[in-house]
């Protein structure tokens, strides 16, 4: 249990160091200075410290507790993640971070975050291609463990290989959660910041905790199924290059109407689709 | 760029990306093909997608 502690507190500063990493590469690429890498554990220790209240406007019970379940989900996944467990439960974890952005939106009375709250729903769009994803996981490893997939990896050949659809689908649920994305239509800036806006202060910090596991976990996740099990050393190199390379994407592309977020993303589901059943036929035969 | 340019641009991440992955298995090396293909592909498909419209030309700065 203190292993875990220590774990989840590293866990959370590093996955802050990358949302730091990702501003400064998108500032790089833009030509601006950008805040130093650090920055975003030092915005979460200032919020921490800063006066906060509940909006009179806000559904006081829903307001608090949606912070608290977005800090519950991303710790239990990455007790998940720790021991193994079941790709399904961390995606069932990652569909219930839809509630907190939907709850945290609706919860203020804000209509900036209640519009961030209804495109979160349209966004569901990124997690079809998960539903194929598991099923090409499980088809070509035979089990659904973390552990276990680890272990067929091996023993043969990392899946990004030979389910690269399948990588693709999860590095584009990524990078739709990252920051200043193509596909953050939630936190857009014509929204102010989105779903979160009116979560301020010391519900800012544990949110941006909560974010920061988040990351952690999906890229580790994504290292894990697809490439296998590193040194910690390498492992922790290539979350860093994950995430740069996501940093790339946000930095060049602009913010896609949500029509066309879920056009993308419905269009790859399809292609995905197809793999699935392409890689079904093949296994069945 | 033209909408057709930048959907030729992601056939051929595309294909780089297949082709890399495949031969990944027998050469690692291949994987940095694989790291510059897949989000080349993204960022082409991305940008097809608001090549014409009024706000998809420039990509967006102001964070």
């Amino acid at each position: 249990m203190i292993e875990f502690l220590l774990l989840l507190i590293f866990a959370v500063f590093f996955g802050l160091l990358l949302h730091g990493i990702h501003r400064k590469v998108i500032a790089r690429i833009q030509k601006r200075p950008g805040p130093p890498f650090w920055q975003e554990i030092l915005h979460t220790l200032k919020f921490s410290f800063k006066q906060t209240w509940i909006p009179r406007t806000a559904s006081q019970v829903m307001y608090v507790a949606i912070v608290l379940i977005a800090i519950g989900i991303w710790t239990a996944a990455l007790y998940v993640f720790c021991i193994g467990g079941s790709l399904l439960l961390i995606f069932a974890f990652y569909m219930l971070h839809k509630i907190v952005e939907h709850g945290t939106g609706l919860s203020s009375g804000s209509p900036y975050t209640k519009f961030g709250a209804i495109r979160s729903v349209m966004s569901a769009a990124a997690e079809l291609p998960l539903l194929v994803t598991v099923s090409v996981v499980y088809l070509f490893t035979g089990t659904l463990s973390i552990s276990g997939i680890a272990g067929w990896e091996a023993a043969n050949v990392p899946l990004i290989g030979i389910a690269l659809p399948a990588a693709v689908s999860l590095y584009l649920i990524i990078l739709s959660k990252a920051h200043y994305g193509p596909f953050s239509v939630i936190e857009a800036k014509e929204l102010v910041s989105g779903y979160w806006t009116e979560h301020f202060g010391g519900w800012r910090a544990l949110l941006n905790i909560a974010l920061s596991l988040k990351t952690f976990v999906l890229i580790s996740v994504f290292i894990v199924v697809f490439i296998g099990v590193l040194p910690w050393w390498l492992f922790l190199i290539v979350m860093i290059l994950v995430m740069v390379s996501v940093s790339f994407i946000c930095a060049t592309t602009p913010m896609l109407t949500p029509y066309n977020t879920v056009l993308i993303q419905t269009i790859w589901t399809g292609v995905v689709c197809l793999y699935g059943v392409i890689v079904w036929v093949v296994m069945i035969s | 760029m033209k909408k057709p340019a930048y959907i030729l641009l992601a056939v051929l991440f595309a294909c780089a990306a297949v082709i890399s992955a495949v031969l990944a298995d027998g050469n690692p090396y291949w994987v940095l093909l694989l790291i510059v293909s897949v989000p080349g592909f993204l960022i082409s498909v991305i940008l097809a997608c608001t090549a014409g419209s009024k706000d998809g030309d420039i990509p967006f700065v102001g964070y």
